[in-house]
């Protein structure tokens, strides 16, 4: 049996996992079902759409890090649009908020430029030195905190997940870890301490940054503001395109 | 994947979508199977799978392998189940476990011994032996070190032995 034992358990698997044409149209028919229904939905990427084969051959010729490649980056970002309007949705009403990019260039070779797109009528963009934090305007000094940050590290997202996530625990009494792909293809770390209206949420996306680094990027804000600020985060979220 | 198959399904082209799904469907089922129990939840995990895979093709990054993304959206849409059915008991659960009888012979015992199995061993067991991953690839897909998947594998079939010893066991004193 010992000998035996691998190819059995193929054999056992393929048995038990039912791949019958009536299973799979089954399960088809569900899916035709649902994705007729609602059309793909289209990730914004402005300068191919908008440039075409143009800005798909600047892509492939790029050779990022030398001066060539430095310009080929200069003119990827200057093909996104200074400005534009985001639908999002917002308390189960939908709204089209006027965005605003900022170029997150960095001058460590070993961190990635990146953009994003912020509301900029209701959230100011702070740089600091070695990050970038999107925080609420006017905001009331004695409020719960809401803020976006955004920061690199040198260490992947695998490599920092326990090290932030023992950090977290510390704080926050409900503490959930998560592989997603919105608002960005992540290892998506939720936090939560209570369920008062101002208890604080803590939501941390670990991004790989393509060079064998991370980005951080955390979200702040408090369990009522899960559907107004919560929600106008992820929208800009949406818009964080990694450049080199 | 083919990449002109990737443009089509961008588009919002069904049948391009449609002949993924005919390519990848078994290889879905199988990865569900090593997580969920049910076979009404491997139904529900794998749709809902390829419904994500759809709406969110623009997010996959064509240098990578499609069946890694793909296994990585059907093993959370099995978790987000778990979580979601937590603390309810399936009637169809209840009524599909079976008693082991008489005629049940070698194979069912394994079959069931499998079934027993903690996803986390079942998992691997399944991606190593039925879809016959590298350890590299189980790891990177599971995000932990080679070695945890060494280890995880050497468990899981020496729970199988365990498990098929003592039903033989018992069978010998019956």
């Amino acid at each position: 049996m010992n000998e035996h034992l691998e190819h059995d358990i193929k054999q056992a698997v393929k048995r038990e996992v039912d791949t019958s044409p009536e299973r799979k149209e089954s399960i088809w028919a569900g899916i035709e079902a649902e994705i007729s229904s609602q059309p793909i939905r289209r990730k914004r990427k402005p300068f191919i759409l908008l440039y075409g084969s143009a800005a798909a051959a600047i892509l492939l010729s790029a050779t990022f890090g030398t001066e060539p490649g430095q310009a080929v980056v200069k003119s990827i970002k200057e093909l996104f649009v200074a400005e534009k309007n985001v639908p999002i949705s917002v308390e189960g009403e939908k709204e089209t908020t006027k965005t605003a990019l900022h170029d997150g260039t960095q001058q460590n070779q070993t961190k990635a430029d990146y953009v994003i797109y912020y509301d900029k009528d209701r959230y100011e963009l702070k740089s600091q030195h070695d990050r970038d934090v999107i925080v609420a305007k006017n905001y009331p000094g004695n409020a719960p905190l809401v803020q976006l940050e955004i920061k690199q590290e040198g260490k992947t997202p695998n490599q920092l997940q326990e090290k932030i996530l023992s950090e977290v625990k510390k704080t926050y009494a409900t503490v959930q870890v998560e592989e997603v792909t919105e608002p960005i293809v992540s290892t998506k770390i939720y936090a939560q301490n209570g369920n008062e209206w101002n208890s604080p949420v803590k939501v941390i996306y670990l991004v790989s940054n393509q060079k064998e680094g991370s980005f951080i990027i955390t979200e702040d804000y408090f369990v009522e503001a899960s559907e107004g600020h919560g929600a106008r985060m992820n929208a800009m979220l949406q818009t964080f395109k990694i450049v080199n | 994947m083919e990449k002109k198959v990737l443009k089509k399904i961008k588009k919002g082209d069904t049948k391009a979508f449609r002949s993924l799904y005919d390519h990848y469907i078994d290889h879905a089922l199988v990865v569900a199977y090593g997580i969920l129990k049910d076979k009404t939840d491997v139904n529900d995990a794998v749709q809902e799978a390829f419904i994500r895979v759809f709406r969110n093709i623009h997010s996959y990054d064509e240098s990578k392998s499609f069946k890694a993304w793909l296994s990585r959206i059907v093993m959370n849409e099995c978790y987000r189940l778990i979580e979601k059915r937590k603390n309810v008991v399936s009637i169809e659960s209840i009524a599909d476990s079976r008693s082991v009888t008489e005629e049940d012979g070698e194979d069912e015992d394994l079959t069931r011994a499998i079934e027993q199995l903690d996803e986390i061993y079942r998992l691997p067991i399944v991606l190593k032996y039925v879809e016959e991953y590298s350890l590299r690839e189980i790891a990177e897909l599971l995000e932990i070190p080679e070695n945890t998947v060494k280890t995880r594998l050497f468990n899981g079939k020496k729970k199988l032995k365990e498990h098929l010893e003592k039903v033989y066991a018992e069978e010998e004193l019956t």
